[in-house]
């Protein structure tokens, strides 16, 4: 598109241009060049998120002082240097851009704007990425592939437009296939092969028809959600580029050309196709959230629907005010005639504030039973996540889940949606009336609104830029506050002044200061412009002028006195009414992400223990986190019953991860996990969860108190125990005395009146395993050394746990174990050396390294 | 009014006329709105155009209200500015005098949250809303008293009227807080239970109590839907009671127009556009109950900012107390925090060139000894002495010059790891840095992050809590102060960590040292060790007559040596277990 209108409307809302000088032209292949530019202003230290572009104003090889706008992806943007490269495709018939970095030489200069970073921000851990488009697209592709995990699974889909083309450089990635297709509007759309694509997340980018064919095809054909689809029009055929026709072969035929060597294998697109078996309808875990919504809609539209109603009866009585003033006007004061109205408006008045009152209630009871249903399935689902889960980062999500979206979700169940509907419905019925009672009064109601949409997109204008800034500010403010009062103590202690928080401060006062206070005349003016009194004057102005050139009864002013005014006040409350709609959107499918997050699997889960002394036997045991990241590789282990099992090795080597899966933290990739009971094995993931919860107890460094009494965080195992029992427990794990010395004993509650210390909630945790009383236990030795003042009671409580049970202890001090009756020395996931202590310090090995640095160490 | 308390002095002249523009300014809406009774009564006469000269004076009031109205967003420009930059200063101001005693994880939030969010938020609102707020809440008096001259009893009904609107509002305004905060406390809980719930579902599922029936979980769900429910208690007749005050003052108003017009007083015209003026009376309260959320959530701003300009601060001497010998003393000292006893007349002298170390289980106080030498925190009795003179009787600098201070949690600024250490001493040379960074084993941090400017993350976040404390042992280093005050780490300690620790011993070895110790070797060579125990100093002494002595202090000697030496192995005498009754249904056990 040229210049004129849509450069105008860009710079209108915030695009500010940056000339750049070309530093440096290379040809990567004879029809793929990178442009390295000099642009200080560009590239000046802001945020470029991954796969940003900026728009560049390609000069029209035709016509002089006409331009072209074109997307192009940063490529290795150095905010110290203030460079960039841009990579593009030299392409007979070739579009502005293209000519002019066909004709670009060092010095030259272009000018580029940043509109809307085009940013990479994929949904948590697809199940993988499905990366297309056509030359043009593949350096955003590089820079995607670059910030990919290498253990995603990726497929890469390019077109070709040219026989050169396949030899543009692709980013390596582990976990990429590339295919190529060739040019042709549908052919991208018919080089999508058919599999289960479910959980998978696209990102497209190619020519706007392509696009369009190819989302329609993604969602129809394979599934894909349009909200897991990216998607950009980098240019447009026929349009941008003027081709009256297409080059190349035509649609969806596949491109046989030598394959370069550094290319991956070319894979025939109709063989892929072919060999796909039928899928079953694939599944989206993004989609949840929208089905959670669901079961809301009918009753959310109801909702808006009876708001738009109300909203009417909120119009009416003064319409029919209006209609009373005009009769007074006409002679007719006479009760008999004007009661009717009067009765009317006050009757309509009370209904729609009884209505509206009924609205409320409704969408609160509505909202208490989506929020109790919504809590009770997140805890239901809770429980049923492996324990592994439950990591700090997932904390993270619950909270975000429970605290953040749940209140988000309330209010637009309860407040959102009325407000939106009555915002749009008001003014929309007032406008309609007006027009009907007289249409170029009516129209002149738009006057202020037009001067307020003129007046607000200029002062927009360079926003997009400055909102960037602004978060940064926001950014380093809040960082520059966290860091000054964390840090307070030192500060003090080094006579610090808080400099750089002021510093910080100040540069941010200044920043909104030199950003806001230019642009207040202009912001007041938009204001102004759509307050009462604007309107009233637009009114009686306007009406004076119609009355006196006879086009309008006198009393047709009234209708536009009673009810003018309010149209303009609504817009803002639209404006923003939006957001929380949106918000609530985002939360319901972070909610949604939540509720699907894969269960452990129970469907096997149906024995019960064996009778007798229980042992474990690890299988050839191998589990990674992510598939083809291996943490533990073919760990064969046995424990014995009544034995002691110490995990000993260097930090990383997976210890923790194979001590946590006798309990099902997380299910094993490959081998098994079982339960020996003298002849009887029982793969762990048979046993009934209960069953396996209560024959394996974990102690482990960190410490889970609820916000009971003590007595119940003692007998959360075992809530029918006796008190003796529970002293018996706490007396054995040398903190009886310590709950006696609280306020209220064992009735009293933790974090209120019982603070503990890190070694005392160690021993009550104990105890709490102690009256569990499982046969089997996972111990980390850390445990015992966390609190050094009371290490030796941390210690004689484990010794009383240890008793004679089956035991899998991670030990980090060497000496601690040694008389382990198995000494397992794990490194980078597998059991390199065991035997007992003797016996391992006899020969060379890991564990007579470990023992000797320990001895040094010591000495 | 709160907007005053946030300004400076200087700026809070500024709001006098600033208030005063505003009621000017909402007396020329007044006017526009009282001009349109002459003006359509001239409209709808037998002449129309005698509207003319009332149309003219409308446009000027009209226009004379943008000028003033433009001209006090301007203003509010002014003030917003003036509040933000005096906001900033004394927020840092105030949280450099505090006392860090004050700082717990939910102050220390909070303190934030005022630095960070607050004050930026109070520039938005005073620059977007204070000018329409104000004539807003000037405007219905102002045509109250308009109609007084126009038409009296209606003037005289809204008059009355007023109270009665802004009492409706601010109540309706109460109830709903009032309801949003308990509906707000009961999800909270919910959300609270139901992460513990998910923190503790190894200990729950081994109990087999996942449920949500009779369970604490359960019950906070349960009580959160009806408390759900019980906000529209309070909601309801809030937003009722704003709304019926509306309706019930623009029915009366209808109805002395409407007893006037019936008795003559006024003619049609007259009461339809008084009935107009009666609409534009009720309008500005609208755009007010619209306004309310923004105006309450500033106002919650503003209460953040002060809570924090609430807190006491510190005192500071009138003149400067002089150095002497680097003792450190402490004389029947006591403190509490949060109503808590933390030390109970605590005394002892560290003579200069000795080293004390401050031994004792957790929770004992031992770590607000430090903290009381370093003025952290204020002593509530007694004295504590450094130098020979109260800490109360020095300048911050004077004091904090003669010490060097390794804390047990580490605190690093944002910046690279030399700006780190420097910030102990700015003017030490590169090779004095240097030297104190490998002699706390710093390099080897440096090697592993590529370089000394390398940044240390948000609080040091790029490095381990040991790494951390090495930075720090590296500063006092470089500081060489006459007294080292160290607490070491209880936890994470590597063998570097505890090489770092020592050589700052060694170092420091001619100077006087209070040291929080843990490690043994640290006791071992200690010249005196004071025994804390639940705040009070219960033993004092050398260790070999402590341990001879055969007291508390003997009895944690003996407990951490044999610590050192325990081995984890099966127990035979295995009484427990046989002693405790058997365990309930269909479980099998290891005997």
């Amino acid at each position: 598109m040229a210049r004129g209108f849509q450069k105008t409307m860009m710079t209108a809302l915030g695009a500010t241009d940056h000339v750049m000088t070309v530093l440096s032209v290379t040809d990567l292949t004879p029809g793929f060049r990178r442009i390295r530019f000099s642009a200080p202003t560009m590239i000046d230290g802001r945020e470029t998120p991954t796969a940003s572009y900026v728009r560049l104003w390609a000069p029209d090889p035709k016509e002089p002082g006409k331009v072209h706008q074109r997307g192009y992806t940063l490529v290795e943007p150095d905010a110290a240097t203030g460079q960039v490269s841009f990579d593009f495709v030299l392409h007979e018939p070739m579009g502005p851009a293209s000519a002019w970095a066909a004709a670009a030489k060092p010095g030259d200069t272009i000018t580029a704007s940043y509109y809307m970073f085009h940013k990479f921000e994929p949904p948590e851990d697809p199940e993988g990425y499905l990366l297309m488009g056509d030359p043009a697209a593949i350096p955003a592709i590089n820079a995607i592939l670059g910030v990919l995990p290498p253990e995603a699974r990726v497929v890469i889909i390019l077109q070709a437009h040219a026989p050169g083309d396949a030899a543009i450089p692709v980013t390596t990635h582990p976990g990429a296939d590339v295919l190529w297709t060739g040019p042709g509007t549908g052919a991208l759309a018919g080089a999508v092969p058919h599999r289960d694509w479910s959980n998978w997340y696209a990102w497209v980018a190619a020519e706007g028809a392509a696009i369009k064919e190819l989302r329609a095809t993604l969602n129809r054909v394979h599934g894909f959600p349009l909200s897991d689809i990216k998607h950009a029009a980098y240019w447009m055929r026929g349009k941008a580029m003027r081709l009256r026709k297409e080059a190349g072969p035509s649609a969806g035929e596949t491109v046989t050309r030598d394959q370069p060597t550094t290319q991956p294998p070319f894979v025939p697109i109709a063989a892929a196709n072919a060999a796909a078996p039928a899928a079953p309808r694939p599944r989206w875990r993004s989609q949840r959230g929208v089905e959670l919504l669901g079961s809301l809609r009918w009753k959310l539209r109801a909702a808006g629907a009876l708001q738009g109603l109300i909203s009417l009866m909120q119009l009416a009585p003064l319409v029919l005010m209006a209609e009373l003033g005009r009769r007074l006007l006409a002679g007719e004061g006479r009760w008999e005639v004007l009661s009717p109205l009067i009765l009317w408006a006050i009757a309509l008045y009370g209904a729609a504030a009884t209505l509206s009152a009924g609205l409320m209630l409704w969408l609160h009871a509505v909202d208490a039973q989506f929020g109790h249903t919504l809590r009770v399935s997140i805890v239901t689902k809770l429980a049923r996540l492996p324990l592994g889960w439950f990591t700090d980062r997932n904390a993270a999500t619950v909270h975000q889940a429970v605290q953040e979206d749940a209140g988000r979700l309330h209010y637009m169940v309860t407040h959102a949606v009325p407000d939106v509907v009555a915002g749009i419905v008001t003014p929309l019925a007032v406008i309609l009336y007006l027009f009907a009672v007289d249409a170029a009064l009516a129209a002149m109601l738009f006057l202020p609104l037009i001067a307020f949409v003129a007046l607000y997109i200029l002062m927009m204008r360079g926003v997009a830029d400055k909102l960037v800034e602004f978060a940064n500010w926001t950014k380093r403010a809040n960082a520059a506050a966290s860091a000054f009062v964390e840090a307070l103590p030192v500060v003090r202690v080094f006579g610090g002044d808080g400099r750089a928080l002021r510093a910080v401060l100040d540069g941010q006062a200044a920043f909104l200061n030199g950003w806001q206070r230019p642009m207040a005349g202009r912001k007041v003016a938009s204001q102004l412009a759509i307050q009462p009194p604007t309107f009233l004057l637009l009114i009686t102005a306007a009406g004076c002028w119609r009355v006196l050139s006879g086009g309008m009864a006198p009393a047709d002013l009234l209708p536009f006195l009673f009810l003018g005014t309010v149209f303009g006040a609504q817009i803002m409350t639209v404006m923003y009414g939006f957001v929380p709609l949106r918000e609530a959107k985002q939360a319901a499918r972070r909610i949604g992400l939540l509720l699907e997050e894969p269960e452990l699997d129970r469907s096997r889960s149906s024995r019960e223990l064996p009778p007798g002394p229980l042992g474990l036997r690890f299988d050839g045991v191998s589990f990674g986190y992510r598939p083809g990241k291996p943490v533990l590789r073919d760990v064969d282990l046995v424990l014995k019953p009544g034995t002691m099992t110490a995990l000993v090795g260097p930090s990383g080597a997976g210890k923790s991860t194979l001590a946590g899966l006798p309990g099902r933290f997380h299910d094993v990739t490959d081998g098994a996990i079982r339960i020996v009971s003298g002849e009887t094995e029982i793969d762990i993931r048979q046993l009934k969860p209960e069953a396996l919860q209560r024959a394996v107890g974990f102690v482990f460094q960190d410490v889970r108190l609820i916000k009971e009494t003590l007595r119940e965080n003692i007998a959360l195992a075992r809530p029918g125990a006796t008190m003796a029992e529970i002293e018996a427990a706490a007396r054995a794990a040398r903190i009886h005395e310590r709950i006696l010395a609280a306020p209220r004993g064992y009735d009293s509650v933790v974090g209120e009146d019982a603070r503990l210390s890190g070694g005392e909630a160690q021993r009550l945790s104990i105890a709490r395993a102690l009256l569990a009383d499982p046969p089997m236990l996972v111990l980390d030795e850390a445990t015992a050394f966390a609190d050094p003042e009371s290490e030796h009671l941390v210690q004689q409580a484990l010794s009383a746990l240890v008793g004679r049970r089956t035991v899998l202890v991670v030990a980090h001090r060497l000496h601690t174990v040694t008389h382990a009756d198995c000494i397992a020395v794990m490194q980078a996931g597998r059991i390199v050396q065991s035997g007992r202590h003797q016996e391992l310090l006899a020969r060379p090995g890991l564990y007579r390294d470990l023992w000797q640095a320990g001895e040094r160490k010591s000495a | 009014m709160i907007v005053a308390a946030l300004l400076p002095a200087e700026a809070r002249a500024r709001l006098v006329p600033f208030a005063l523009l505003a009621v000017v300014a909402a007396a020329l809406r007044a006017a526009s709105a009282l001009l349109l009774v002459p003006l359509l009564g001239g409209l709808f006469s037998q002449s129309p155009r005698a509207a003319l000269p009332w149309l003219g004076a409308l446009a000027v009031s009209v226009a004379a209200g943008w000028i003033l109205e433009r001209h006090l967003v301007i203003r509010s420009f002014d003030l917003g500015f003036a509040m933000m930059g005096s906001m900033n200063q004394r927020l840092v101001d105030h949280l450099m005098a505090v006392q860090i005693g004050w700082f717990g994880a939910e102050r220390q939030a909070q303190a934030k949250r005022a630095l960070a969010g607050a004050v930026p938020e109070l520039f938005a609102s005073t620059v977007n809303l204070a000018t329409q707020a104000s004539i807003c809440v000037a405007l219905p008096p102002a045509i109250a008293i308009g109609l007084l001259f126009v038409a009296w009893p209606l003037g005289l009904v809204a008059l009355a009227a007023v109270p009665l609107l802004f009492g409706a509002l601010l109540l309706g305004g109460r109830l709903m807080r009032r309801a949003e905060a308990d509906f707000a406390a009961a999800s909270g809980e919910v959300a609270a239970r139901t992460e513990e719930f998910a923190r503790s579902q190894l200990m729950l599922r081994a109990a087999g109590r996942t449920g949500t029936s009779g369970t604490p979980l359960g019950d906070a769900i349960a009580t959160q839907r009806r408390s759900g429910l019980r906000i529209l208690w309070f909601a309801l007749p809030g937003t009722l009671a704003f709304s019926l005050a509306m309706q019930a003052t623009l029915l009366a108003m209808v109805a002395v127009l409407a007893l006037m017009f019936t008795q003559g007083t006024d003619d049609a015209v007259r009461t339809v556009a008084l009935i107009v003026v009666a609409l534009r009376f009720l309008e500005p309260l609208n755009t007010l109950s619209e306004l309310f959320p923004a105006l309450e959530s500033t106002r919650a701003a503003a209460g953040r900012v002060l809570s924090v300009l609430d807190v006491p601060t510190q005192t500071k001497p009138e003149r400067d107390a002089r150095p002497g010998p680097a003792a450190v003393a402490f004389r029947n000292v006591c403190f509490a925090a949060d109503g808590k006893r933390v030390l109970e007349n605590v005394s002892f002298v560290v003579p200069a060139g000795t080293m004390t170390a401050i031994v004792g289980p957790s929770g004992s106080g031992k770590s607000t000894i430090l903290s009381l030498v370093a003025r952290l925190l204020d002593a509530d009795a007694g004295e504590v002495e450094v130098c020979r003179h109260d800490v109360r009787g020095y300048r911050p600098d004077t004091l904090m010059e003669q010490l060097a201070v390794v804390f047990q949690n580490v605190q690093l600024f944002e910046g690279g790891i030399a700006e780190n250490i420097r910030i102990a001493r700015p003017q030490a040379s590169d090779a004095d840095l240097q030297a104190a960074a490998s002699a706390a084993g710093v390099d080897e941090i440096v090697a592993r992050l590529g370089s000394w400017d390398a940044p240390v993350g948000e609080g040091g976040g790029a490095l381990s809590g040991g790494e951390r404390q090495r930075v720090s042992i590296a500063r006092a280093l470089l500081k060489q102060a006459p007294i080292l005050l160290l607490d070491e780490a209880t936890s994470g300690l590597d063998t570097l960590n505890e090489a770092a620790v020592a050589t700052a011993l060694s170092r420091f070895s001619h100077c006087t040292v209070l040291v929080v110790a843990h490690r043994l070797e640290t006791i071992a060579h200690a010249d005196q060790i004071v025994f804390v125990e639940a705040g009070r100093v219960v033993e004092s002494g050398f260790r070999e007559s402590l341990v001879a002595a055969g007291g508390r202090f003997a009895a944690y000697w003996h407990h951490r040596r044999d610590a050192q030496r325990w081995q984890m192995q099966h127990s035979h005498a295995g009484a427990l277990r046989d002693r405790m009754a058997s365990p309930a249904g269909g479980r099998t056990s290891v005997t």
